[in-house]
């Protein structure tokens, strides 16, 4: 009498490959052979998992993102979830910015509002989901409080929950002055739970559903002693949608007081603290390996084409985001909509 | 011709085309798989058969096939027969990776064709495993693929015969991991 479980593993492995991902968890319940068969082969395990995701359809997958084996596959859906398990949501982040920016610098803080203005006017600034942002006084000269970010509302579940961001909290004028204008900006943000369709689209940027997001940025503040605004903080979130205009990102080698160094193709940012400008970008987002991703992976320099490109930035002592904030880029996993 | 020979030691006189479905047996004809030839010799051997050498090769070829029976042997050349003619798989289709991307449907005659009972099921799925037809082979685990579908790990022992040999320590923590595939 031939058994299912008399069949060749590999033959079993292909007949299990036909079952979704839920289906396959029953399977693992079967016996140990069924269980270890699963666990041996990394596009069942991958399978699995992708479902322990949520991501349940891997057909949604651009596996052109990837070496295409179920291997690095699986590694990469890993690392994803490590990275959104480091996060503990019921945890308050305070995004301080204590010194006084140039107005063009607001292209740096942005993400911390998650807010961008749209339209040629200066009139209409949409504010998009804001989880509780308390923001005390938000000036346009002077930035120079902290902004305290609590994403209270992902605690409860990451279900998406809009938040209306009282007038009164961020006013129109707040963010009517300055160069504010001309460094409005397609992707500003980078922030905050963008938890679902129904934002829409957000000059040209769409943002789905976090779980789900072609990009996943993590941020975290930067601990160095030199660098004193933050020590060690705990990371932020955001999702970029497929549609967000990444035109140009760099890849950024140790970036840091000792070693600012770009990698070929990327603007020039002068070590010299004279030399404060940078071309060909007009906004730079700089990350820095994050501490509790093993792999360090996709440090990631970001750079969004829609902004002036009179923007200037003042690296040493004075740039807002290599002395304030760091962006760790995540690289998640990619979909196809 | 080709002369195919079970296990039972009953011969199929079977059209080269359709014999050649089988990448097996087509590289057996061709001579590019000398190992097989052999290992077959040695079944052959082994089962105590008398097929010599010359047999093999010549015009009046006689291919030992130590693994089958010639019941599933017939229901196989049955499904080689029905598809004679169409195009081979290419060779490097054979990963599991790609096995996820298609779907369980099968066609209406291959669905008729596999409703056999399981020993039949297994036997082919073994067979077109090792005469390497890759599509019988495709429809063999999709069937079982469709046989596990919507049902209970309980039911699915139950149906293939499966001893649950986990402690229930074991099980707990499977259970346990299994948390997120419960419908909610």
């Amino acid at each position: 009498m031939v058994f299912l479980s008399c069949l060749p593993t590999e033959v079993i492995t292909r007949a299990l490959g036909y079952l979704s991902s839920k289906e396959l968890a029953s399977c693992t319940s079967l016996s140990k052979l069924f269980l270890t068969i699963i666990k041996a082969s990394s596009i069942l395990t991958y399978a699995l998992e992708l479902g322990k995701a949520e991501l349940n359809d891997m057909y949604h997958l651009n596996l052109d993102q990837f070496d295409k084996s179920s291997s690095e596959l699986l590694a990469a859906l890993r690392r994803r979830e490590q990275a959104w398990s480091t996060f503990a949501w019921t945890k308050q982040w305070d995004v301080p910015v204590k010194r006084v920016y140039k107005s063009s610098e607001i292209c740096g803080p942005v993400f911390v509002g998650g807010y961008s203005r749209r339209g040629p006017g200066i009139d209409t600034i949409d504010v998009y989901d804001f989880y509780d942002i308390n923001t005390n006084g938000f000036q346009t000269k002077t930035r120079s409080r902290c902004y305290k970010l609590q994403l209270c509302k992902l605690s409860t579940g990451l279900e998406y929950d809009h938040i209306e961001i009282p007038q009164s909290t961020i006013s129109l004028e707040t963010f009517s002055a300055g160069s504010w204008e001309s460094s409005r900006s397609s992707v500003q943000i980078f922030g905050y739970n963008l938890l679902d369709v129904t934002l829409g689209e957000f000059n040209d940027v769409r943002i789905i559903n976090w779980k789900t997001a072609q990009h996943v940025m993590l941020f975290s503040g930067v601990s160095d002693s030199d660098w004193t605004m933050i020590s060690e903080t705990e990371v932020l979130v955001a999702g970029y949608g497929e549609n967000v205009p990444l035109l140009k990102y760099y890849t950024v080698n140790g970036f840091g007081p000792n070693s600012d160094k770009l990698e070929e193709n990327s603007p020039s940012l002068g070590a010299d603290e004279s030399d404060t400008s940078i071309s060909g970008v007009d906004q730079v987002i700089f990350g820095l390996p994050f501490k509790k991703d093993p792999h360090g992976i996709a440090i990631q320099t970001w750079g969004v084409d829609s902004i002036s490109s009179e923007v200037s930035f003042t690296p040493k002592p004075y740039s807002p985001f290599v002395k304030s904030t760091t962006f760790v880029i995540l690289r998640g996993l990619r979909l196809l909509g | 011709m080709v002369i195919l020979a079970t296990s039972d030691n009953e011969q199929f006189n079977v059209d080269k085309e359709v014999a050649e479905r089988s990448v097996l047996i087509k590289n057996m004809l061709e001579g590019e798989n000398p190992i097989a030839l052999a290992v077959a010799f040695v079944y052959m051997k082994l089962n105590g058969s008398f097929i010599r050498h010359e047999d093999v090769g010549e015009s009046d070829q006689s291919i030992p096939l130590p693994n089958i029976t010639s019941p599933v042997l017939k229901k196989v050349l049955e499904y080689c027969e029905h598809h004679r003619g169409e195009p081979l798989p290419s060779g490097d289709t054979d990963n599991a990776d790609d096995v996820r991307k298609r779907t369980t449907d099968i066609s209406e005659w291959d669905q008729k064709f596999i409703t056999v009972d399981q020993e039949m099921l297994f036997e082919i799925i073994l067979a077109a495993n090792y005469l390497d037809i890759k599509p019988l082979l495709d429809v063999g685990c999709k069937t079982v693929a469709n046989m596990i579908k919507g049902k209970t790990p309980e039911e699915i022992r139950k149906l293939f015969n499966i001893v649950n040999d986990f402690t229930p320590e074991e099980e707990a923590q499977i259970k346990k991991e299994n948390e997120w595939a419960e419908d909610r």
